[in-house]
């Protein structure tokens, strides 16, 4: 069986004046559905363009990207937005709330586009920010931002779930409860998940890690017995 | 400044290169604008002065009610300060052109002061050339080459005007008079100018200028719209209007006197036609005269004439009797005469047998002697040989010639003697001459009784005496015993002698004849008698006889015996004897025979003698018959040729006499012709003696340019575009300001990191800020150095450009910098950004480095006011809620826009509603004050049954609905400030004034009616003097004399002022009735369609001057506005362009600050159309706001312009009609759109990656 998601030779050139720059050599990995995934590699690896063409943000300059039986390596830029907006759920590292909506309606910004989502304020109250719907992102914590972040995402109810550096501008704990969130989310709703970091620590929370180095999937493993967030300490 | 900072100051311009063009650029704008504006109006006086000034236009023109002579000019020329003077002849005329009559406006070709401006060809330069107006030409089809035909358009023959009427075209002109294609008003034709012609002076032939052109000392220096050009005119008016005095009263002798030296002329001339036709009477009737009296002597002469005729025919029966007779006697004398020539035969015959006897006679006696010798001989012989010899004795008378004694002379021819010629024609020998021609010795007076001159006795036809002696000869003793009686009778006729010569003549030969045959008759008788008694029957027998006795003799002789018997003697003697006695015997019948012959000759000569007398006679008488016959015929030709000089006497005298018929008929038709003429004559020259006595002292008119229309149009252009200049401009300085403040704000408060980073590092506070402030001022001042550049030129020279399409006539631009403006604008540009980052800086350099150096904090979600008000919150749906939340958010943003937008909007209505506002003075004026369509202008001088004709035609020209007579005289009216002019109207009947004018409130529409209690005004007098109804205002007559009025209403009125009054009350303020000088007309649908024709039937009437259309006013009018079309297309560009740059630099930084909000929007997977509209709600939200701001704005704008620009005179429209509003929302909307639509592909552009990145 095919995995859900699944790169073959993904290639991406930048082309900078003269020179050529491969950000992206070939890479082949693939994720089952349901899968907790982490990408990891130290900066310059090509995490973010493994992101940004997995996210239907960039595409790839060869290779096929399919992303449950879609190649979407080969969609236009309007179907790539169709994709963002059907399929794809995204955490931000900065949260990138709309400062100017409220928590519940910076969800219902996501859901105004999307035709298969989730009731806002449910996702809201289970991401644990029932109480504070009403606030707006200046009002909330960093991590209450990015559990709005997440809940944003997670209400348009994608086939994906793409994090990026979710923890990065999050304190330890709250990082740990927000990669909690993620996990729980994905065990409890069979949700593919990725999460796209450089903290390596993070990596036996996953049910997959893949391990990208100068362009390539250096090591791409199965972690048979993920363990709790709570367990990992960084 | 650091080598690093100035480092970072170059690299800072270079990445933010947009942000400092956009501020570069909108300060040029701003500046430009500015400038450009200002600029336009000094642009448009010098460009209209500049080319006034080249043409040498005239700065002063003085026009004269009796026209100007060459002495005014003389005068006005040595006024002190006058460089020029020059006359100019001018006249309206009509011409056919473009198939219909137009008016043209000919003048003489100036030849310094105004020249033309030559657009093609050349000037006239002699007779029968013309310079056509470059613009009627090409609206009419004419071009050079062409010939143009003019004609007068009064009574005036053309040819009175005009030396010529058609003109070859020789060049195309424009004229510096008139700038626009509008030509002025005329006086003839329908009214108005089409187009001018410039002709020879010499074309003209009246002696006096229409107008002199003036230049003055050191004014082409100056520009003609200046305050110190308008001083100086003022000064040289007053100048040559003091010299007006003394020439106007030369000028009003001069044409008072040869007016009344051309009525005395015209009095002398009709006299001189009085008496030439009195002559011609006295001529006539004389010819009458003579002709009567020819007649009479003509029917004399015809009496004579006919006398003369009856005595001629009386003549001619008596000539016939005359002829007649004569024929009688020609018959008896060729009788007598064929008697005498038997006679003769007869006579003849005798001779011949005389002649024949004697010769016999001869012979026997020669015979005889020869027989008488021989006998002796043989005697002698025969006796010899007897011995019987006789002695010597001989015989007798050997040597008598026996002819020798013969008695008888045979050898007188009777013949000879015959005084007969029978050959000889009696009418060949009438004495009439043949070779005269009687027609020409024809008497020429026909009155010369031609019988008189009949009888001139002519000498030979006196019969003389002697030739009646002649006739003795005649008178053989016994046979013309009758002639006594004869001559008896011949006396008695004599006393009819000299009448009837041929009669008498012809009595005379009758009376002659008879004693002729009697004495013929009578000698034949005798001779017969004689013969038959004693001659033998002829001469035969006697010859016989002799022979046979000369036979006995001889035989006897011869007998011997008896010869022997005989002695020889008596021989001898017995044949002597025998001899003897036979010849005695035959001498003796020769004798016998002689005698009788004698007689007979004798006898036949008489009966020749008488016969001849009788021929002469006949003759006498047939010449005098011929003469008679002669004279007859010459009088009868005479006669004839008197018949006939009678005749054409006669047809002469019918001619002369059908001839004085005719000439009488003619003298009575010209009698007739010459009263009527005369009557006529008598009443033009009483007309002109009144025209005399209404001649008024003549009046100068001294008037500078101010009193041409288009300079001051265009001068009242380019001080509305600067009134433009006063406002505009500094909307977009505050945009610009507001603009480069956003922008500098926006750049201070991005690097405030880097302010901090620097304050930390120890740099000091302007040394941070000099980056900033260089930043703003090096922007601002680079954009307003080239917007001066740009604006001074750009602009004036798009605005005259523009204006020239109306000013088609102007040329040439100059178009100068105004330092000034310049040297303002971009101070004031580069004041108020570097004002304006000056203050953004401040705010941030008073903040500690340590929270400088943190990130702002973002800037926090709010509730808005709108979520309280949870009715209307919850109705929003979830875009819209956020829209309203992001709106609210940025309040600066959401100022700069409805700003720029409302600013947009509201100088897009201020130029709709500046046309709207002049188009109502011109749609309220004449459709809804002024009702009536068209006004007259009455001469004052009018006589009533002038009037009278021209109401009469008015009553019957069914197209005309009515008319309203008015007096309108302009006087000061004044409440205490300065004195305004305004026309005094007194309506002639205050009842019927609605269908011409209606007299209301502006707002209220409330009507007026006049009263006798006071005056209604127009609001703009009102405003002026500061009343309202029931105020008092005062009219001012004089210095001395002024009349309080009441106002009783003051009534909605938009072009000049009025007062509005009653007859009553007119005649209650000046003590005396109003003198009506105008008249109102209305008139139907159809008059309407013909009102040109209209007015030119109209201006025939001698009382009416001038005709003002509703029609062609509010036309010329509405053209005249039209070049506001002009400020509404500059108002809407720089209006756009103002909405452009603003809206763009919001949108750019509206755009800017939200950029990762949006791309995370894209990573959310909303469209790009998603997004856009994520911004453009609030954009279009923003431009409605900004649109309905902008009405405020505008109608504020509006308001003050219209009252700022408004000039006295006027009062415009306060209203921006509706559709002006709709244009200018439409507009707006619609330049918002544009900016927005050039939005999208930045919009677009955002990258996704973007949403990654770490808030700076």
């Amino acid at each position: 069986m095919a995995g859900f998601v699944e790169l073959k030779n993904v290639e991406k050139l930048y082309q900078m004046g003269e020179v050529t720059i491969k950000a992206a050599a070939g890479i082949n990995f693939e994720i089952e559905k349901g899968e907790f995934a982490v990408v990891v590699g130290p900066s310059g690896a090509g995490k973010t363009t493994v992101l940004n063409i997995l996210g239907g943000m960039d595409t790839a300059t060869s290779g096929e990207v399919l992303v449950d039986g879609e190649n979407i390596a080969a969609l236009s830029q309007r179907e790539l937005t169709r994709y963002r907006r059907e399929d794809i759920g995204f955490v931000f590292q900065f949260y990138n709330l709309v400062p100017n909506l409220t928590a519940l309606e910076n969800v219902e910004l996501a859901l105004q586009i999307c035709k298969n989502h989730l009731d806002a304020s449910q996702v809201m109250w289970e991401v644990g920010l029932g109480e504070r719907m009403g606030n707006f992102p200046a009002q909330l914590s960093g991590g209450e931002q990015q559990r709005v972040s997440i809940a944003r995402a997670l209400a348009k109810n994608p086939k994906l779930l793409l994090c990026d550096e979710p923890t990065g501008a999050l304190d330890y704990q709250t990082g740990k409860a927000i990669l909690k969130l993620l996990q729980d989310t994905c065990h409890s709703r069979g949700m593919t998940v990725i999460v796209i970091t450089h903290n390596t620590a993070i990596m036996p929370m996953a049910d997959r890690i893949i391990e990208i180095k100068n362009g390539r999937v250096e090591r791409m493993r199965v972690n048979e017995n993920p363990v709790p967030v709570e367990t990992i300490e960084w | 400044m650091t080598k690093g900072q100035r480092q970072d100051f170059f690299r800072e311009i270079k990445k933010s290169l947009s942000r400092y063009l956009s501020i570069l650029f909108i300060v040029l704008l701003g500046v430009a604008f500015f400038v450009g504006l200002r600029s336009s109006e000094p642009a448009m006086k010098s460009t209209s002065d500049t080319y006034l000034d080249q043409q040498n236009f005239m700065h002063i023109r003085v026009l004269g009610t009796l026209g100007l002579t060459e002495g005014d000019r003389v005068a006005i020329e040595n006024v002190r300060g006058v460089r020029e003077a020059e006359g100019i002849y001018q006249i309206d005329v009509l011409t056919m052109a473009g198939g219909h009559e137009q008016v043209m406006n000919v003048f003489s070709v100036p030849e310094d002061i105004g020249q033309l401006y030559i657009v093609e060809g050349r000037l006239p330069l002699k007779e029968k050339e013309c310079i056509l107006d470059d613009a009627f030409a090409s609206s009419n089809g004419f071009e050079i080459g062409d010939e143009i035909t003019i004609y007068s358009g009064t009574e005036e023959e053309t040819s009175n005007v005009f030396a010529n009427d058609t003109f070859r075209i020789v060049g195309l002109a424009k004229n510096p008079y008139y700038l626009t294609f509008e030509r002025g008003s005329a006086s003839v034709g329908n009214g108005s100018q089409a187009g001018f012609m410039a002709i020879l002076k010499a074309e003209f032939l009246q002696d006096y200028y229409t107008q002199i052109y003036v230049t003055v000392d050191g004014a082409k220096e100056m520009n003609c719209y200046d305050q110190e050009y308008l001083d100086l005119i003022d000064r040289m008016k007053e100048s040559i209007s003091a010299i007006a005095d003394k020439q106007c009263e030369i000028r009003y002798d001069e044409v008072v006197g040869q007016a009344e030296r051309r009525i005395e002329e015209a009095e002398a001339q009709l006299a001189d036609g009085a008496d030439e036709l009195k002559a011609a009477w006295q001529q006539l009737e004389e010819g009458e005269k003579t002709l009567a009296e020819q007649e009479a002597e003509w029917k004399k002469a015809d009496e004579e004439w006919a006398a003369n005729n009856a005595l001629v025919e009386e003549g001619k029966i008596a000539l016939e009797a005359g002829r007649a007779e004569l024929a009688d006697g020609e018959d008896a004398y060729e009788e007598a005469r064929i008697k005498v020539v038997a006679f003769e035969t007869v006579l003849q015959g005798a001779q011949d047998a005389y002649d024949r006897e004697s010769e016999l006679y001869v012979a026997l006696v020669t015979h005889m002697q020869m027989e008488k010798v021989k006998n002796r001989a043989e005697l002698e012989a025969w006796l010899k040989e007897h011995e019987i010899i006789p002695p010597e004795t001989t015989a007798p008378e050997p040597e008598t010639d026996p002819v020798e004694t013969l008695p008888e002379e045979p050898e007188t021819d009777p013949e000879e003697t015959l005084p007969v010629e029978p050959e000889t024609d009696p009418v060949e020998t009438l004495p009439v001459e043949p070779e005269t021609d009687p027609v020409e010795t024809l008497p020429v007076e026909p009155e010369t009784d031609p019988v008189e001159t009949l009888p001139e006795e002519p000498e030979e036809w006196e019969l003389p005496e002697e030739t009646f002696q002649e006739e003795e000869v005649w008178e053989a003793p016994e046979l013309f015993a009758s002639r006594p009686s004869g001559r008896v009778f011949l006396a008695a006729f004599t006393p009819f002698r000299g009448m009837m010569p041929g009669n008498l003549a012809l009595m005379r030969s009758m009376g002659l004849f008879p004693p002729a045959q009697k004495a013929l008759a009578s000698g034949t008788a005798n001779r017969l008698l004689l013969a038959e008694e004693e001659t033998p029957a002829s001469t035969e027998d006697w010859r016989q006889r002799l022979t046979d006795l000369v036979q006995e003799l001889s035989d006897l002789l011869k007998d011997e015996d008896v010869q022997n018997d005989l002695t020889l003697e008596d021989v001898y003697a017995a044949l002597d004897r025998g001899e003897d006695a036979m010849l005695e015997r035959f001498s003796s019948y020769l004798a016998q025979q002689k005698a009788l012959l004698d007689y007979y000759i004798q006898e036949v000569g008489a009966g020749r003698a008488q016969l001849n007398a009788a021929r002469a006679q006949i003759r006498e008488g047939k010449l005098a018959l011929a003469e008679k016959e002669a004279e007859l015929t010459l009088a009868q030709v005479q006669l004839a040729a008197g018949r006939t000089q009678l005749d054409a006497g006669r047809l002469q005298l019918d001619e002369a006499q059908k001839e004085a018929a005719k000439g009488r008929k003619d003298l009575e038709a010209a009698q007739k012709e010459f009263d009527e003429k005369n009557a006529d004559a008598l009443a033009e020259i009483e007309k002109a003696r009144r025209e005399i006595k209404k001649v008024e002292n003549p009046e100068w008119y001294v008037l500078g340019r101010d009193t041409i229309q288009t300079y001051v149009e265009f001068g009242q252009d380019a001080e509305s575009i600067a009134a433009l200049a006063q406002v505009f401009p500094a909307l977009f300085f505050l945009v610009a300001a507001l603009v480069s403040l956003t922008g500098m704000t926006r750049m201070v408060e991005e690097q405030r990191i880097l302010i901090g980073t620097m304050k930390a590092l120890g740099y000091g506070k302007f040394s941070i800020m000099a980056k900033y402030l260089l930043y703003a001022f090096s922007a601002s001042l680079i954009g307003g150095i080239f917007g001066a550049l740009l604006g001074g030129k750009v602009f004036p020279w798009v605005i005259i450009t523009a204006y020239k399409i109306m000013y088609m006539n102007l040329m040439g631009m100059v178009v100068h910098y105004v330092p000034g403006h310049a040297l303002l604008a971009v101070g004031l540009a580069v004041g108020c950004t570097t004002f304006a980052t000056f203050f953004a800086c401040w705010r941030e350099l008073m903040a500690m480095p340590a929270s400088l150096m943190r990130p702002p904090a973002p800037k926090q979600g709010k509730r808005v006011f709108l979520e309280n008000i949870g009715f209307i919150w919850r109705h929003l749906n979830f875009n819209q809620k956020s829209t309203v939340r992001n709106l609210l958010r940025y309040k600066k943003r959401i100022f700069m826009t409805v700003f720029g937008i409302g600013g947009c909007m509201s100088l897009m209505l201020v130029g709709f509603g500046i046309r709207d506002s002049l188009t109502q003075i011109v749609d309220n004026q004449y459709a809804t004050v002024w009702t009536y369509q068209a006004y007259l202008d009455i001469d004052k001088r009018s006589l009533p049954d002038e009037r009278e004709a021209l109401t009469t035609f008015l009553d019957a020209e069914k197209d005309v609905t009515g008319y309203l007579w008015a007096l309108g005289q302009s006087y000061d009216f004044e409440t205490g400030g300065t004195p305004i002019n305004a026309d005094l109207i007194v309506i002639g009947d205050p009842e019927n004034a609605e269908p011409f004018m209606s007299l209301h409130d502006r707002i209220s529409k409330e009507h007026f009616a006049l009263s006798e209690e006071g005056v209604i005004i127009t609001q703009k007098l009102a405003t002026l003097l500061d009343v309202k109804a029931g105020d008092t205002i005062y009219l001012k007559e004089s210095e001395a004399k002024k009349h309080a009025l009441k106002v009783t209403a003051v009534a909605e009125h938009y072009l000049f002022h009025y007062v509005y009054m009653t007859p009553g009350l007119y005649r209650e303020t000046f003590g005396k009735d109003p003198v009506y000088n105008r008249m109102y007309l209305n008139y139907t649908k159809e008059g309407v369609e013909r009102e040109q024709d209209l007015s030119r039937e109209l201006l025939r009437f001698e009382a009416a001057s001038s005709v003002q259309l509703t029609s062609g006013m509010s036309r010329t009018i509405r053209s005249m506005l039209r070049s506001l079309d002009l400020v509404v297309i500059v108002l809407i560009v720089s209006a756009g362009l103002l909405a452009y740059v603003v809206l763009y630099n919001l949108n750019s930084i509206n755009i800017a600050e939200r950029r990762r909000e949006l791309a995370t929007l894209k990573v959310l997977g909303f469209y790009d159309g998603e997004v856009a509209m994520y911004v453009y709600r609030e954009n279009v939200i923003l431009t409605f706001l900004g649109t309905a701001a902008g009405i405020f704005l505008g109608i504020w704008l509006h308001q003050y312009l219209i009252r700022t620009v408004e000039i006295d005179s006027m009062f415009f429209g306060r209203s921006i009609y509706p559709m002006s509003y709709v244009y200018a929302s439409v507009l707006t909307i619609l330049f918002a759109l544009i900016v927005n639509a050039s939005m999208f592909s930045q919009l677009k552009k955002i990258d996704m990656v973007e949403s990654l990145k770490s808030v700076e």
